[in-house]
């Protein structure tokens, strides 16, 4: 069962997508801003992080930059959400460090294919096994 | 080219009206799958409305508020898109009481999940009845655009 570690501030956010997750066999875990996300990231290793950008005490993007140079964490992958979906968006996302970005409202269909192919791209580094 | 300050508007218009319509389209999509598992199948068309109508509402904004990078209208006019929000918000509310009266007391999962759709739809009838605020102007008036590097485009302090 591949664990995610969403980092959502958002309740409403957070209760929705981690159910339609745990419904899918995700193991989810979660954080509610981007300071305790790079702490769970580190001491529950997941196989795919979930981070919001806009988060509070420690931004999405700060996060993800701790996250991508730490040791430990940077393989990671982690996919980008956001709201704002402005254009360019995605672009500087990925220059962030981010290994995909999706918008929200949520397409979970879309969300799931891309969580998938980076899962499967990082088959064998996780510790918490295959997709679900 | 780009506008930091017409980006950092719009984006946070953006976010402030996607955020209760993600909420709406997330969860109906939460008791569709309950309804389709549990074969409640009554429930399945207002579902698909209210649905549908979420989806209106993030066409309304998209239409309303789209963006391209280093291009940006002098003004934004939002008068129309508060006009299209209330009409539909307040049909799907009425759709929403209409599935409500269906459930029953005992079925808390979906009623809780109903009331936060009600809730998201009440934000946008707010955001839709305020005819001229700091925060959501019925226009929004855009600085001129000024040229700045890519990395003041987004620097370390700005989300999304």
């Amino acid at each position: 069962m591949a664990r995610v570690l969403l980092v959502e501030d958002n309740e409403m956010n957070r209760d929705m997508l981690s159910r339609r997750l745990t419904k899918r066999g995700f193991d989810v875990v979660m954080a509610v801003d981007g300071a305790q996300g790079v702490e769970m990231a580190g001491t529950q290793m997941p196989d795919l992080i979930l981070m919001d950008m806009s988060l509070p005490v420690l931004d999405g993007w700060d996060a993800t930059r701790k996250l991508k140079s730490a040791d430990a964490t940077r393989a990671i992958p982690l996919i980008a959400l956001t709201a704002h979906a402005m254009a360019g968006d995605r672009e500087k996302a990925i220059e962030a460090g981010c290994d995909d970005y999706d918008t929200k409202p949520i397409e979970l269909p879309r969300l799931l294919e891309k969580m998938d192919r980076l899962l499967s791209e990082g088959n064998g580094r996780g510790s918490h096994g295959d997709q679900p | 080219m780009s506008n930091l300050p017409a980006r950092t508007s719009l984006a946070r218009l953006r976010h402030d009206l996607r955020t209760p319509v993600s909420h709406i389209l997330g969860y109906v999509e939460l008791l569709l799958e309950d309804a389709r598992e549990q074969n409640f199948l009554g429930r399945i068309p207002i579902l698909a409305d209210i649905q549908q109508g979420g989806r209106r509402l993030l066409d309304a904004i998209e239409t309303a508020l789209s963006s391209s990078e280093g291009s940006f209208p002098e003004h934004l006019n939002l008068s129309a898109l508060r006009v299209q929000l209330r009409e539909t918000a307040e049909s799907l509310l009425e759709t929403s009481s209409r599935l409500r009266r269906t459930l029953g007391d005992n079925d808390t999962d979906a009623l809780k999940d109903l009331d936060v759709i009600a809730q998201a739809l009440r934000d946008l009838l707010e955001f839709a009845a305020q005819e001229e605020t700091p925060a959501f102007p019925d226009t929004i008036n855009l600085p001129p655009a000024t040229q700045v590097g890519e990395r003041e485009c987004h620097p370390r302090g700005v989300s999304l």
